[in-house]
């Protein structure tokens, strides 16, 4: 057995195990108590603001024709499924108080893009409807790109 | 002649074969979140598989011996128990993540239910490796993995800032918004590196060193076929990071899907680009679980003394045979829980980089001993390379956790 | 031929190929005959969970015997043919009592069509 590399691994070993621990402890110590707070809020409407502008691609994209209609489908059930886990996010845990407004609002602009989602794959073959749905789409991105910037740093 | 049709279809296949599902989100993720400044980090990473492969791949050449037969006799007993158990896990769990990625790209071309589709590229996974010979696999595998050619194209035709891109390949930190993108940032390097490195590759190599039967004679094969291949491979991995970074940026969308990659061939080629950047990820997605399979398989028999290779008729590798089959399965189970394939992903990465300083250990001690390896022993280049990435590895792997749970997995 | 041999180096963990060139397992630990002071000797490569369970600290090994079993199978020394980078056997697996869970196992992998 090499002597050198029998010493190494032992201290390669140690060195992972005692990082892991002082990952998990300090996830433990900063564990959200359950609560939606001003970060958790924070990180959830950006998810949501991705999504807008991924539906706004997908539309854009939609009215050019370069999409199947089985990929459009398919991303939307898809990004559906990610702003449904958003959306119980927002409303099961209980609120941080200044946050409330704030996660109201998520839950409003939410749903707005789960039903602009839907109508996703009735509009493929329709340019112009298509591109209203870019607009609206659009807009929303606006709102929670605003929303977002608003709960801060 | 054989050689040079062989240097080509290794140099092919190794292209083909580079990218695989974490790669492709990291990557994407990187350009979305950092524009081109991690870049530098590819090129490290790349730089750094090509050294361990070569010297893998001469080990075997010159010894008939692939890697885990000599962690064994190297690293120890417990040393060489604990890495084989981490890399038997982490292959399970990668090959997890291959085979949900699998399902998510079928879906996006066929519409059909995820969990059937899981089966059913279980099914296709297990027939291709009890059906095809290691060569065909490869080649089937591999070469058709040069789909993702589309997104090398896409690339260039979105016209980015090639100054900017050029400056993205220097060692640098961007100047970040708050501590915490900084640590996002250092997360994302890890799982870069991580991804171009994972240790699966590195054992595969040897072992296919093996089944191809190398001898001294192909160290000079080994040794174009790696470099030339894995920078080509590397360039479609720079490609996605361009694409990320020229398509979803701008848009301010964190791509969370793998499929959302295809966007960006679906703009510029239209549906023809979208189904063969689709084609292109379900190659490389399907070769990097069935080489995941495999290596699982391989590191079990060279550590334990069986029979092994797809060169032996399965009932005379049958402990070998029945191994690759179980993780196939183990891998299906896991993800047909319905478990987030992207969430898999991730921690597939972030495990895979803890394991690889275990990994490269035993290969710079068995490359560099002059006893051994005789005349073919590491030259000064190869041993300052060799240790230097030892070094790199092992402070990721030290990083590694710690960043995943402070950044909540690059969230932030 | 040498006039010494590095057990540990060359022999421990190494692996065991029969007379065909057949892998039949590694050599988890060697058995040895005589004490501290006397001359000692070689007897007997030890194959199989048993030794190498044996090499692990306790609970480890422990664990190891009760999920994978304590078989270990005992070669004598002589059937040593070649220490070279794998330690070549004189006769096949099966004359040496090695390579036996691979058989067993063949007789599942044998039921499947195009199994060679």
């Amino acid at each position: 057995m090499h002597k050198r590399a029998r010493g190494w691994s032992v201290w390669l070993q140690a060195g992972v195990l005692l990082s892991i621990l002082a990952g998990a402890s300090y996830w433990l110590a900063n564990a959200g108590s359950g609560s939606l707070d001003r970060e958790a809020l924070k990180s959830a409407v950006g998810e949501l603001r991705s999504q807008a502008a991924v539906g706004r691609l997908l539309a854009e994209q939609s009215a050019r024709g370069t999409l199947t209609r089985t990929f459009l489908e398919t991303q939307v059930e898809q990004s559906r499924k990610n702003i449904d886990s958003e959306r119980e996010e927002l409303k099961s845990s209980s609120v941080a108080p200044e946050v409330v407004g704030p996660s109201m609002r998520a839950s409003t602009l939410a749903r707005r893009l789960d039903d602009d989602y839907a109508a996703l794959p009735r509009s493929y073959g329709d340019a112009d409807a298509a591109s209203a749905l870019g607009r609206e789409f659009d807009a929303l991105f606006k709102e929670l790109k605003s929303l977002e910037g608003g709960l801060g740093e | 002649m054989k050689k040079p049709l062989e240097l080509f279809l290794g140099i092919l296949t190794a292209m083909g074969g580079f990218v695989e599902v974490g790669e492709l989100v990291f990557s994407v993720n990187a350009g979305a979140k950092f524009r081109f400044a991690l870049l530098w980090v590819l090129a490290l990473g790349t730089v750094g598989i090509i050294a361990y492969c070569e010297m893998a791949g001469r080990i075997a050449a010159v010894k008939a011996q692939p890697v885990f037969n000599l962690v064994r006799e190297r690293a120890g007993l417990d040393a060489g128990l604990v890495t084989l158990v981490a890399a038997t896990m982490v292959s399970l769990l990668t090959c997890s993540a291959e085979i949900g990625g699998i399902a998510l790209i079928w879906q996006l071309l066929s519409g059909w239910p995820y969990r059937w589709l899981i089966l059913g590229a279980f099914l296709l996974l297990l027939l291709s490796i009890w059906v095809l010979s290691f060569q065909w696999i490869e080649r089937v595998y591999g070469l058709l993995g040069l789909l993702m050619v589309v997104f090398l194209l896409t690339a260039v035709y979105m016209r980015p800032d090639w100054g900017q891109v050029a400056w993205g390949l220097v060692p640098q930190v961007p100047a970040l918004s708050s501590t915490k993108e900084y640590f996002v940032f250092a997360y994302f390097a890890v799982a870069l590196l991580s991804s171009v490195m994972l240790p699966y590759e590195t054992y595969f190599y040897a072992s296919g060193a093996v089944e191809d039967g190398w001898t001294p004679s192909d160290i000079n094969l080994n040794r174009i076929i790696c470099v030339v291949g894995m920078v080509l491979g590397s360039a479609l991995a720079a490609a996605l990071v361009i694409i990320g970074a020229q398509l979803f940026m701008p848009r301010e969308i964190e791509p969370q899907l793998p499929g959302a990659a295809a966007l960006g061939p679906a703009m510029l080629f239209g549906k023809a680009g979208l189904v063969a950047a689709l084609g292109g990820m379900f190659f490389a997605f399907a070769g990097a679980a069935i080489e995941n399979a495999l290596t699982g398989a391989y590191n079990l028999a060279q550590f334990l003394g069986w029979p092994w290779g797809k060169w032996r008729p399965a009932r005379k590798a049958a402990r070998f045979t029945l191994s690759w089959m179980i993780i196939l399965l183990l891998s299906t189970l896991v993800i047909v829980t319905g478990v987030d394939p992207v969430s898999v992903v991730e921690y597939s990465i972030i495990f895979a980089v803890v394991l690889l300083p275990f990994t490269y250990f035993p290969v710079m001690l068995i490359a560099n001993d002059r006893d051994f390896m005789g005349e073919f022993v590491n030259g000064r280049l190869a041993n300052a390379v060799g240790w230097f990435y030892l070094a790199v590895v092992t402070l990721a792997a030290l990083l590694a956790i710690p960043l995943l749970i402070i950044t909540r997995g690059g969230q932030g | 031929m040498e006039d010494y041999l590095d057990i540990v180096r060359k022999v421990l963990d190494h692996e065991v190929v029969d007379v065909n060139d057949v892998p039949c397992g590694m050599v988890d630990d060697v058995e040895l005959e005589g004490g501290p002071g006397g001359e000692l000797k070689v007897t007997a490569l030890l194959v199989g969970v048993g030794a190498w369970a044996e090499r692990l600290p306790r609970v480890f090994g422990a664990a190891a015997k009760k999920v994978f079993g304590g078989q270990r199978t005992r070669v004598p020394w002589g059937e040593v043919w070649i220490v070279g980078e794998r330690i070549k056997l004189k006769s096949r697996a099966s004359e040496v009592k090695l390579g036996h869970a691979d058989r067993k196992a063949s007789k599942l992998v044998e039921k499947l069509p195009g199994s060679g």
